[in-house]
């Protein structure tokens, strides 16, 4: 190693465009802070030993798919052991597969074990702002070695203390290494605990929430693209075990659906192992074995409060059991001149991702950007491809759903919410509108319902849609033929242009913000939608809009018929919080703006230009 | 054209850092993630006001009990970082929570009671009247978590907007004693790196998941979120695949759904039932899921599978029934007035034709109801087969008339952007030419325009006239590449590709269809209603010829005005010819049915082939 500026690599070729601080010098730059990209990650479970390769999302090509998210492998990040035994310390290397596998030889999940880089944010004497990639060659311009910089780890599995509320019920790991420490740190937690604390996870049976690691710098020139002699951790997740204590063995599950409980003598379901022998390791002796969300007394969030193996038979005594995910902070802490630089990022170990090219609709960065973001505008340039890109998450998602169970599972669920004894009375909703029993979707649900009823002439005003062992799914066939097309640009816009009050009436709006609420539910409605709100007025030549006499309202989190499921996008599914749910807030005002201005505004009607022009613009 | 083809579209996918896949980020997780996925957003709004906690408190089992609602679990500014800014909100809150406001909270029982954001102040009680006088009633958990998650983010850092009350309760869960007024703001989830504050602690934003995270994932009656857990998949490709990745050579394999969530071994190929309660048999059952859920199978493009496509697969051997892909001939257009002539001449009459001849073979089936109490005995599943076939053969002709208006879509849109001065857009509503006399019996107009009812054969042509590589399919294919070129209207030949893939799924529900009705080939009185193709004289015919005409004019009328851009002229003539297919439905199903007529659809177009 050296101490000259390295030469980027990337240079020599004539299509890659090198990132702006390629090929600078290392020592430029007064240090301002430093980051983690990316700031927070998934990690997903698999007992494989293999993490599973990189890949990314892209446009399929194949008219014979239509116009579909797939995707294709990326470059990797593989581990090549210095000493050539497989022992670390461990050097990465670039290698993009020719396939993505999701399983080993044995069958077992690849775990997914994101990277995360150490960045700088440097100050140049211009006062420019620089993001470098931290590297050793960027801690010895700054007198610093490798060991002047230290990871600190903490990750938790809470569940069990969530509901016991007792700290001796957590699982807590904590690590600290220096940059220099090449070997996998496992994280192995704990119970924290005063004296008279039974811990759930003893100190000499740790639970193993898996483990982070660093590597050995790569050689060589660096690479804007690959830059292997940047300074990165990886968290590699647990195993996706259950665990528990040495009685939870075998248990009798409850042959009852999803949801439903055994009645209090358990007698007819199978016995089953719930967890491996070598995971029989959490101590019996605490208030988590046995924990009863029936009995009164006990802590009545988080809910849904059912959501341990224990709670759906008999008497609903837990049996104790916890897993190895977690979620965890990373830290890194540098020292440069005795002042102390920190960054953070999070990790949340979760399941694996069975459907990798089926995007949610409404995603974790929905949520947030919904939670943080002001409200939206709509925009000619973005505007369309976010509205785009929506419709065609929606499709990923609506191409999975089974549309027919989900129906059947919510207008039952809205016979006992409003005390209707016959679940499947076509007559039990009459004066509803839309309607919330069996004329659900179908021609007795107008003016909601346009489509469907034409397309299954033959369905009957039937909660349950099609006869056992059939195969049939009629509701699903629909909206997977109907939801196809709208991710192509031309036949969506044409739709949200054509249609806009279809568009208002038939999708479920969110619930509004505070300020929008009455003070108090039933007395007065929560505020209408804007409708027109972006509309160009007809003085600058706009379309004079069709008069909606009837906008739709923000719904009301108070008001039980806001709480009912009815065929309003998306049709019948639920919200975690036991709710039908919408799209987020956020999305939904944006397609409303898309919609006004579509409707009034000429120029956003029109044609797309050439993608030759498109270009001319850029 | 020399031009390098354009990728489909310029919507961006986001990107993770080298060596993650997509599925470490935010985009890929629920965000309606409760309770099994990555992690609970719903744990953030426990510490939306800086330095208090809360817990959502659900219903007792004994029922409502004045305990639930919002409760404060500490009220701290010590352990807050939040509190280390300078800012004056932030030092008054600092005292408030360091004064007697924070003295007050430190003990007993606290609950919110009300929030105000922007004038509007929401209380976290119901009321009720009884004998003039008003109660409160405490919300529950969960409806309490909807208030708080209303609140908006205040742009405006400087300044406390939101206002807070929180009280004690008496033994009937009524507020009582003097509420303890806190002014501040929502919390930012966010920090400026991009990560949710470190605030919430590790393991807080997992806590609430279930546990272990099996237990709900096969438990919950929410049916999770199929981007992730989906509910329906396609069964794997046993030996070769078609060009859209269902199978070549098993005709349920693309047409059948799978309940993915089944047990693996004992319900290898179950499919997917219209009720949990009848797909609960063959799912794997609590517990047992803790040990085999490694068994469950990824999902690409809605089929179960190990991995992405090898992408040197070995070469498939040809069947007999199927043209050498190498000697395929895609159209290539020497100008694109041609290939708008092809659009306008041969690709919508083919549609159209297309349409009313599968709705022809649609008249011909009977109708579930029409099986007798004594068929039923005999053959058990005639009805449901009947109904599958129907909507199947329903579904094919309403997507050919969907492809007639997107034929008619990309006319107009070459035609406003100024393509084929000469020929200026006029709505193509028609058959194709009747086929000239001494036509081969190959010869693919005169196949196409036969109008037949649902027999084997018929079933097996149509099989053959949607079969992948087959003049349709190639036409639309040769088409996708030309309008790929960037002279033409970004997004125009998604068109050509979405009536592409169409094709394969109509190829493939043909091929079901007719074996699903093979098996009642000796007794074809079960399935096809004894229809004659009427004459066009015959005066019983009339309305629904009439009907014919009318949903013509309207859907030509509707077209030209899009062509216009008149939106709402539009929408209203689609709207007038739906309805008026509706009463055609109607009207076409009595006759099939009860006089045994089958409706000359294109008596009404002259041999010229102009519309009526």
């Amino acid at each position: 190693m050296t101490d000259s500026p390295p030469d980027c690599t990337c240079r020599a070729d004539p299509n890659a465009a090198c990132a702006d601080w390629c090929g600078r010098d290392p020592k430029d730059g007064h240090v301002i802070g430093l980051f983690f990209d990316p700031p927070m990650a998934i990690a997903r479970v698999g007992r494989s030993p293999e993490p599973m390769d990189a890949y990314r999302w892209e446009i399929d090509e194949n008219p014979h798919r239509g116009v579909q998210t797939r995707i294709v492998p990326a470059p990797s990040l593989h581990l090549e052991s210095v000493s050539g035994d497989g022992h670390w310390p461990h050097r990465l290397v670039v290698a993009t597969p020719d396939r993505i596998t999701f399983k080993d030889r044995k069958g077992r999940v690849r775990p997914v074990a994101p990277f995360f880089e150490l960045w700088a944010r440097v100050q140049d004497p211009d006062g420019s702002l620089v993001n470098v990639p931290v590297t050793p060659l960027f801690l010895k311009a700054r007198k610093a070695k490798l060991a002047d910089l230290v990871f600190t780890v903490d990750a938790g599995n809470r569940k069990a203390q969530s509901r016991t509320k007792l700290a001796s019920c957590a699982a807590v790991a904590h690590v600290s290494f220096a940059a220099d420490s090449y070997r996998p740190h496992r994280l192995d937690a704990i119970s924290p605990r005063t004296r008279d604390q039974v811990p759930l996870v003893r100190p000499d049976a740790p639970l193993p929430l898996g483990s982070v690691q660093t590597f050995l710098p790569g050689n060589g020139a660096p690479d804007c693209r690959t830059r292997l002699d940047q300074i990165r951790l990886r968290f590699t997740p647990g195993k996706g075990d259950a665990f528990g204590p040495p009685d939870a063995d075998v248990a009798t599950a409850s042959p009852r659906p999803p949801g439903d409980f055994e009645p209090a003598v358990t007698e007819y379901g199978l016995n089953h192992r719930m967890t491996r022998p070598e995971n029989r390791i959490l101590s019996p002796a605490t208030p988590w074995s046995g924990f009863n969300f029936r009995t009164g007394g006990t802590p009545k969030w988080p809910t849904p409060q059912d959501s341990y193996d224990g709670a759906r038979e008999g008497s609903g005594d837990g049996w104790g059991t916890i897993d190895d995910t977690c979620d965890l902070i990373l830290q890194a802490a540098l020292t440069l001149d005795g002042r102390v630089f920190r960054a953070s990022a999070r990790a949340f170990a979760g399941p694996p991702d069975f459907a990798p090219d089926r995007r949610p609709m409404y995603s974790i960065r929905d949520e947030l950007d919904d939670r943080e973001l002001p409200p939206p505008e709509p925009d000619p340039e973005t505007t369309p491809d976010e509205i785009l890109d929506l419709f065609r998450r929606i499709f990923e998602t609506a191409s999975l759903v089974n549309l027919d169970q989900r129906r059947a599972w919510a207008l039952a669920g809205n016979a006992g919410i409003l005390g209707a004894s016959d679940t499947e009375d076509p007559a039990w909703d009459d004066g509803l509108s839309p309607k919330l029993g069996p004329k659900s979707m179908r021609a007795g649900d107008a003016p909601y319902a346009e489509l469907t009823p034409d397309y299954t002439p033959e369905l009957g005003d039937a909660r349950i849609s099609a006869p056992a062992g059939s195969g049939r799914l009629p509701f699903t066939q629909v909206v997977q033929q109907v939801h196809a097309r709208m991710a192509d640009s031309l036949i969506l816009r044409e739709f949200l242009a054509r249609r806009p009050s279809r568009v208002r009436r038939i999708v479920r709006p969110p619930f509004a913000r505070l300020a929008d609420l009455p003070r108090r539910v039933g007395v007065q409605k929560p505020a209408a939608v804007p409708v027109g709100k972006w509309d160009l007025s007809p003085k600058k030549r706009g379309t004079p809009r069709t008069p909606d006499p009837d906008p739709p309202r923000y719904r009301d989190p108070r008001d039980v018929m806001d709480q009912t499921y009815d065929m309003r996008m998306p049709p019948y599914m639920r919200h975690s919080m036991g709710v039908p749910l919408s799209i987020t807030r956020r999305q939904y005002d944006l397609l409303m703006a898309y919609l006004d201005r579509l409707e009034t505004d000429p120029s956003w009607r029109a044609d797309p230009k050439p993608s030759a022009a498109q270009d001319d613009d850029e | 054209m020399s031009e390098p083809p354009r990728p489909l579209n310029r919507a961006a996918y986001p990107e993770p850092v080298l060596g993650n896949p997509v599925s470490t980020l935010m985009e890929s997780g629920v965000g309606n993630c409760y309770p099994g996925l990555e992690f609970d957003l719903r744990q953030l709004d426990t510490r939306f006001f800086p330095g208090l906690t809360f817990d959502f408190l659900g219903i007792e089992p004994s029922g409502p009990d004045g305990t639930q609602g919002a409760h404060l679990i500490n009220a701290d500014a010590s352990s807050d970082p939040t509190f280390q800014q300078d800012c004056p909100w932030i030092a008054a809150l600092r005292r408030q929570l360091n004064g007697p406001e924070g003295a007050a909270l430190g003990s007993g029982n606290w609950y919110l009671h009300w929030v105000e954001q922007q004038g509007k102040r929401i209380e976290l009680y119901d009321f009720d009247v009884f004998q003039n006088a008003t109660y409160l009633v405490p919300y529950e958990g969960e409806t309490c978590w909807w208030i708080i998650r209303s609140i908006e983010a205040d742009p405006d850092e400087s300044t406390a907007d939101l206002t807070i009350a929180l009280s004690q309760r008496d033994a009937n869960g009524q507020p009582t004693g003097t509420p303890v007024v806190l002014h501040g703001k929502r919390r930012r989830y966010l920090d400026e790196a991009g990560m949710i504050p470190e605030v919430y602690r590790p393991g807080e934003l997992t806590a609430s998941m279930c546990s272990p995270w099996t237990h709900d994932f096969r438990d919950c009656a929410c049916q999770y979120w199929a981007a992730n857990h989906p509910d329906i998949v396609l069964g794997p490709v046993h030996g070769y695949a078609l060009e859209d990745g269902t199978s070549r050579d098993d005709a349920t394999q693309a047409v059948t759904f799978l309940d993915w969530m089944r047990r693996r071994g004992t319900a290898p190929a179950v499919m997917a039932e219209a009720t949990l309660e009848r797909s609960r048999p063959d799912a794997y059952d609590p517990y047992e899921i803790n040990l085999r859920w490694q068994e469950l199978d990824f999902v690409l493009q809605g089929e179960e599978t190990d991995g992405t496509p090898d992408p040197k697969p070995k070469p498939k051997p040809k069947l007999k029934s199927e043209p050498d892909p190498n000697e395929q001939h895609r159209p290539t257009y020497p100008s694109v007035e041609a290939a708008m002539a092809d659009l306008r001449e041969e690709l919508a009459p083919l549609e159209f034709t297309l349409s009313m001849v599968y709705l022809y073979a649609l008249l011909s089936l009977r109708a579930p109801e029409e099986v007798t109490a004594e068929e039923h005995q005999t053959w058990h599943s005639l009805a449901e087969d009947l109904a599958a076939a129907r909507q199947s053969l329903l579904a094919v002709a309403v997507s050919e008339m969907t492809h007639l208006r997107w034929v008619n879509q990309m006319l107009w849109t070459l035609g406003r952007a100024g393509f084929d001065t000469k020929h200026p857009y006029k709505p193509v509503v028609r058959p194709l030419p009747q086929p000239a006399a001494g036509a081969l019996p190959d010869d693919l107009h005169a196949r196409v325009r036969m109008l037949r009812p649902a027999s084997p054969t018929t079933l097996e042509d149509f099989v053959d006239i949607e079969r992948p590589a087959e003049a349709v399919d190639t036409e639309y294919a040769g088409l996708v590449e030309y309008l790929r070129h960037k002279e033409f209207p970004a997004g125009l030949h998604e068109l050509a590709v979405r009536i592409d893939s169409d094709g394969l799924q109509h190829y493939q529900r043909f091929r079901s269809v007719a074996t699903s009705l093979s098996r009642y080939a000796r007794e074809p009185r079960l399935y096809l209603r004894p229809i004659v193709l009427a004459d066009a004289s015959d005066a019983s015919l009339m309305p629904a010829l009439d009907l014919l005409d009318r949903i013509v004019k309207a859907t030509e009328n509707g077209y030209e005005a899009e062509f216009r851009d008149d939106m709402p002229a539009a929408e209203a003539a689609i709207l007038e010819a739906r309805e008026a297919m509706r009463a055609f439905q109607i009207e076409a199903e009595r006759l099939a049915r009860d006089e045994g007529k089958g409706i000359p659809f294109f008596a009404r177009w002259k041999a010229s082939d102009r519309a009526p």
